[in-house]
């Protein structure tokens, strides 16, 4: 006897539904298991880019306080006990407040403090 | 005879069934493609990633190290505790796995700048300057 095309058989063909439908939600899943794996790890790395970012800021104005302390160190303005304070902009919203205290007339410096500033609030802050 | 055999509802039918595996078959492979891509670009970043970690905790750390330097005696001591070798007077290199990390000094009257930089084969990961003041270099 001859067989004849129904519909109920399946909608993809003669019984391979169910293997087809297997391998469907299989790949479903890989799909959505890649995407989050990516969006995570990206996000990772996003966080690992402003930490390296964040540092650098920070570093730049520590190495921007290192070069005002060696102007005045060449001017010999480095008067006992006596503190010298001055702010540099870094950008728009970035102010960078260095006071130094020299505690002779030498070269040495034995206290100086760095402070980043931004809208006016503190951010970091380094001594020595 | 063959006219025939082509008629038949059987094989008209066996002709979509074979269409619809195809068309199914072609659509997996292209999802499969997809995410293949996928996870390539999720361990591309897994490895950007860790790369950058890996460079940036130790180049900060020998930047905090380097600040508090005070002689350049101190400098070379505490450099080749740290496992950096001496090139010439202003290279130094420490390789660690598969991290090559140097350290570039120009030293201006006593205000040295510290070049940091951690390479992977050729590929510099991350740089920066420490500007650090040592007396006896001026």
């Amino acid at each position: 006897m001859r067989k004849k095309y129904s519909a109920d058989k399946s909608s993809f063909g003669y019984g391979m539904g169910f293997p087809l439908m297997l391998v469907f939600y299989v790949v479903m899943a890989l799909l959505t298991f890649s995407m989050i794996s990516l969006m995570t790890v990206k996000h990772s790395y996003q966080n690992e880019i402003s930490s390296v970012e964040g540092y650098k800021e920070y570093n730049q104005a520590c190495n921007k306080a290192e070069e005002w302390i060696d102007v005045l160190r060449q001017e010999d303005s480095t008067a006992l006990g006596q503190t010298y304070k001055q702010e540099f902009d870094i950008d728009k919203t970035k102010k960078l407040v260095v006071a130094v205290k020299f505690w002779d007339n030498s070269v040495n410096v034995t206290d100086w403090r760095v402070v980043v500033t931004k809208n006016s609030k503190e951010q970091t802050v380094r001594g020595l | 005879m063959v006219k025939k055999y082509i008629d038949t509802a059987d094989n008209r039918h066996a002709y979509l069934f074979m269409l619809e595996v195809i068309v199914a078959i072609g659509i997996f492979v292209i999802t499969a493609s997809i995410i293949v891509m996928l996870f390539v670009r999720a361990k591309d970043y897994d490895t950007k990633t860790r790369d950058i970690h890996e460079a940036n905790a130790y180049l900060t750390n020998l930047a905090e190290q380097i600040r508090l330097y005070d002689s350049s005696e101190q400098m070379e001591e505490k450099l080749t505790e740290a496992g950096f070798k001496k090139k010439d007077d202003t290279h130094y290199e420490y390789e660690n796995r598969s991290y090559v990390y140097s350290v570039d000094l120009k030293n201006d009257d006593g205000l040295v700048d510290f070049n940091l930089a951690c390479f992977k084969g050729k590929k510099e990961i991350v740089q920066f300057d420490v500007e650090h003041y040592i007396g006896d270099m001026r």
